[in-house]
């Protein structure tokens, strides 16, 4: 595996505490996330992250006929596209409208050319596995329309009529409390993240007592009495329109016929598997027979929120096919981008495989191993998106103290496995300029290569003895810095190369400094000289598997 | 960083507008085959630019856009079916910063820009894959398969698994460029 | 260069084709297909569509025949002993040689299908999915294929000729 750089975002820890949990904790790997999956909220100069935002759905569309679904028209038609597209009941693939065969010529052929668009009855097939509509009795006379057809089926079954019934009987209820609860909030929203009124509507609506239902509550017993009176005044009693076995009959069979079906059954494909029936609206029959096409479920687009300022960082355009958005607060363009990897193996690749060949998987993870007891460097390029130089210093996160001396020795000797070394000194990476988007033609990157590639030799050469020259800035073009660091590993190491690192930079701001700097920014310092202003978040190296000496050893014996 | 991927130069072919064809790749009616420039054909892969329509004059069959690459024994063959009673084969259009991995078979009717297709996939007749979408490697695309942007589709069949980050298109840009810079000739 | 009349099978100039091979009128092998005896005869009926890297190989000592009216997708593999009519091997599947294929079956794309034990495929068994999943299919559409397929290699005889080197085979 290539060694990785991953981004830490600070919302998985506490209010106070902006470090990242040790990188060997498991908790560890759902704090950092690769660079291009965060965001960045200019207004609390924070990274963000996908668990962190708070989301909202800006429009629907069917993912198979691209239609734009009207927020309006989406819940009528169930979430499901209501023009001419299922997916299979077998397979989960899209099902196609064919028409009928014409008559068999007997040889398997056509009696006549086939010239016309195709003759009725039509119905959905499979491309992918075949099953089609007509082995379950649905058939249409036209070719258009037809989700219309079946959604009258769909509308028309028991627990969907129910259901209806129990939204008509509640809606009374729910219109006149919401109205009441919006306005006081309910302790339970009270939590630190703010929510869109929507959200927090349902959440109001979630946090209130459900007639007839006892909310739990220690004190609740004394005054169960009082809550029962209080909402009957308001909620008539509901009856179903049937019994619920009965309902459980209509669906699924109930359990005894379900055992009698079982009982008869061949093989194990006669039982629809459980992914064939998760996406059904209702409880289905168990008969693989028995399933029917369905409407394919809608997909949304949606703007991203800041958690704690609400400022928008993510709002796509309109059109459900486009990828372009009116605002696009992603963090690969506040960041220095970071590439890491190791000499070692690069170079074995390069003298290696001289023909045209991609290193294959296996080959990679070979070379990429290093050994315990060993030393290796390694590089990190650091790529500058911003119109301004930006200085740049790194440092390892040190290991909790506390933690390695509670623990017993041999622990101990486990936490620290190895030692990295980075350069000390902060190390300038230049300006990004549109121009070099456009200096891509092959000369200059010869070039680049080729210094690379002595660059490479060189810090090989001195791997015995020079040392030091593996650790420092090792190259400069364009906006791109690559710096070399070391690690050693110990003789006793396990597990992965793996450590946190703090990456600090300071820029040029053109910004006038705000006012008051808010509790959400305690990483961002302000320096001397108004104009400089530093940003300092955490990464994360892994640069890959130790392997112990032993293993080394095994093939020998 | 970009560690150069070498190719040996009596294998490639150069056209001046940087695209490189292996020789060793099948190119059948290649007069009817555009690539936008920049594109690289791989060792081993086969492109049907002779499966036109049919009628009179001249017919692009097949088009890739800039910086796309055909990986090594992929083959790519425009669409068929009957329409109206007619046979035909459809053109295949593809876009910009397209990828395709090794071994892949490609049968699609459009593919937008930057596109990443993985190894050892079979996209589907008539499957249109929107901008910005992915396939992992061993995935089977049925034909008449629409892919929405920015969705990332895996399986057999090949369902819809994620939405891909709003970085997408700036990513795939880059390493699709990346690729072609360190795409690099070796004398011998 | 003449163009393919119906009597005629139509092979490219760059297939490799190995051994015993009999290829009856109207088939249509595309470039870079190989079949390859390599123990018994193979021999293949009329009508039937072999597209580019498709491999057909017979291991066994018997004859392999191949009926009318087959397509072998891209990159497909067959080495199965017997293979009736109007059957689809999809883009890259693969079928052992203890499969006896019967008629109107579909193998899935990038199927595997590799059973230990001689068995024959029952008409229209149609495989698909990653676990090579079966079940028999009801034949409706059936004929719209078949005349998709006559009409596809109809129109391969007129037109691969214009692109294409070809071998004009009586016989192998």
């Amino acid at each position: 595996m290539a060694p990785t750089i991953h981004y830490y975002c600070p919302c998985q820890s506490g209010e106070s505490v902006q470090t990242p949990p040790p990188p060997h904790m498991a908790s560890s790997s759902a704090s950092f996330h690769p660079l291009h999956s965060l965001f960045f909220c200019e207004e609390c100069d924070a990274v963000r992250c996908n668990r962190c935002v708070s989301v909202e759905v800006s429009g629907y569309y069917c993912p198979n006929c691209l239609f734009e679904v009207p927020s309006a028209s989406v819940r009528a038609e169930k979430n499901r596209c209501a023009r001419n597209c299922f997916s299979c009941p077998i397979c989960r693939s899209t099902l196609q409208v064919v028409a009928s065969d014409p008559p068999d010529g007997g040889d398997g052929r056509p009696s006549v050319s086939l010239s016309n668009v195709g003759e009725p009855p039509f119905f959905l097939y499979c491309n992918h596995c075949r099953w089609d509509s007509a082995e379950v009795g649905i058939t249409f006379e036209k070719p258009t329309g037809l989700a219309a057809q079946l959604q009258k089926f769909e509308d028309s079954a028991p627990e969907s009529l129910e259901f209806e019934r129990l939204k008509e009987h509640f809606e009374p209820f729910l219109r006149t409390s919401s109205l009441s609860s919006l306005s006081h909030v309910p302790s339970t929203s009270s939590h630190h993240l703010p929510t869109s009124s929507a959200t927090a509507a349902a959440s109001a609506a979630l946090a209130r007592d459900v007639p007839g239902v006892g909310k739990y509550n220690p004190l609740a017993r004394s005054r169960v009495g009082r809550d029962r009176t209080a909402n009957k005044d308001e909620m008539p009693e509901y009856k179903s329109r049937m019994e619920i076995g009965v309902l459980g009959q209509l669906g699924s069979e109930g359990d005894s016929s379900d055992v009698e079906a079982l009982r008869r059954m061949e093989s194990a494909e006669e039982i629809a598997s459980l992914e064939q029936r998760w996406g059904n609206s209702w409880t289905t029959s168990l008969r693989t027979s028995d399933l029917r096409p369905l409407r394919i479920p809608l997909h949304s687009k949606v703007s991203k929120r800041c958690p704690s300022c609400r400022h928008i960082l993510i709002k796509p355009e309109q059109k459900a096919q486009s990828v372009r958005y009116k605002i696009k607060l992603v963090a690969a363009n506040y960041l220095p981008a970071m590439t890491v990897a190791l000499p070692h193996t690069q170079g074995a690749d390069a003298t290696r495989r001289p023909q045209a060949k991609v290193p294959s998987a296996s080959d990679d993870r070979n070379a990429g191993a290093m050994m315990a007891g060993k030393s290796y460097p390694f590089h990190l390029a650091l790529t500058n998106p911003l119109y301004d130089p930006i200085q740049v210093r790194l440092s390892v996160q040190r290991m909790h103290v506390t933690a390695a001396t509670n623990s017993t020795a041999p622990e101990k000797a486990r936490r620290t496995p190895f030692a990295v070394s980075l350069p000390t000194s902060s190390f300038p990476v230049a300006a990004f300029a549109e121009a070099w988007e456009y200096d891509d033609d092959d000369d200059m990157f010869g070039l680049e290569d080729d210094e690379l590639g002595l660059e490479m030799g060189r810090t090989r050469d001195k791997d015995g003895k020079g040392k030091v020259k593996t650790v420092g800035v090792l190259e400069k073009r364009a906006n791109v810095t690559v710096v070399g660091g070391e690690v050693v590993i110990g003789k006793e190491a396990r597990g992965h190369v793996k450590f946190n690192m703090l990456v600090s930079y300071t820029y040029r701001s053109d910004d006038p400094l705000p006012s008051e700097d808010g509790a959400g920014t305690p990483s961002r310092t302000v320096a001397k000289t108004p104009e400089v202003k530093t940003f300092t978040f955490y990464t994360v190296v892994d640069l890959g598997p130790i392997l112990p000496r032993e293993e080394k050893l095994d093939p020998d014996i | 960083m970009d560690v150069p991927v070498y190719y040996s130069k009596a294998e490639f072919i150069e056209t001046d507008t940087g695209n490189k064809v292996s020789r060793r790749a099948t190119i059948a009616g290649p007069q009817n085959i555009i690539l936008g420039g920049k594109t690289i054909i791989s060792s081993g892969a086969i492109i049907r630019g002779d499966l036109r329509r049919t009628g009179p004059g001249h017919a692009v069959v097949i088009s890739l856009g800039r910086y796309c690459l055909v990986g090594e024994g992929c083959v790519m063959r425009p669409p068929y079916k009957t329409y109206r009673g007619n046979f035909n084969y459809y053109p295949m259009k593809i876009g910009d910063y397209v990828h395709i991995g090794a071994n892949t078979v490609v049968e699609a009717a459009t593919i937008g820009n930057h596109v990443v297709i993985g190894k050892n996939c079979v996209i589907g007749k008539f499957t249109i894959i929107k901008d910005c979408a992915q396939v992992a490697d061993n995935t089977v695309i049925p034909p008449n398969t629409v892919i929405p942007a920015l969705a990332l589709f895996s399986g057999s069949p090949g369902r819809f698994i994620e939405d891909l980050p709003e970085s997408t298109q700036e990513m795939v840009e880059s390493q699709t460029k990346q690729y072609y810079s360190r795409f690099q000739p070796l004398e011998r | 260069m003449a163009s393919g009349r119906d009597d005629e099978q139509m092979r490219h100039a760059d297939d490799e084709n190995t051994g015993d091979i009999t290829i009856g009128p109207g088939t249509v092998v595309h470039p870079k297909a190989t079949i390859f005896a390599i123990a018994g005869p193979i021999v293949i009926g009329s009508g039937c569509i072999i597209e580019e890297a498709a491999i057909i190989v017979n291991r066994r000592k018997e004859v392999m025949r191949v009926g009318d009216n087959n397509l072998f997708e891209i990159g497909c593999r067959v080495e199965c002993p017997s293979v009736g009519n109007f059957n689809t091997i999809s883009t890259r599947a693969r079928v052992h040689h203890t499969v006896r294929i019967s008629n109107y079956c579909v193998i899935g794309a990038a199927c595997l299908v590799v059973p230990t034990d001689d068995e024959t495929l029952d008409d229209y068994t149609s495989i698909f999915g990653p676990a090579a999943e079966r079940r028999i299919w009801s034949g409706r559409g059936r004929i719209q294929e078949a005349d998709l397929r006559l009409k596809h290699a109809e129109y391969l005889r007129e037109m691969l000729p214009k692109f294409n080197r070809l071998r004009r085979g009586d016989g192998a």
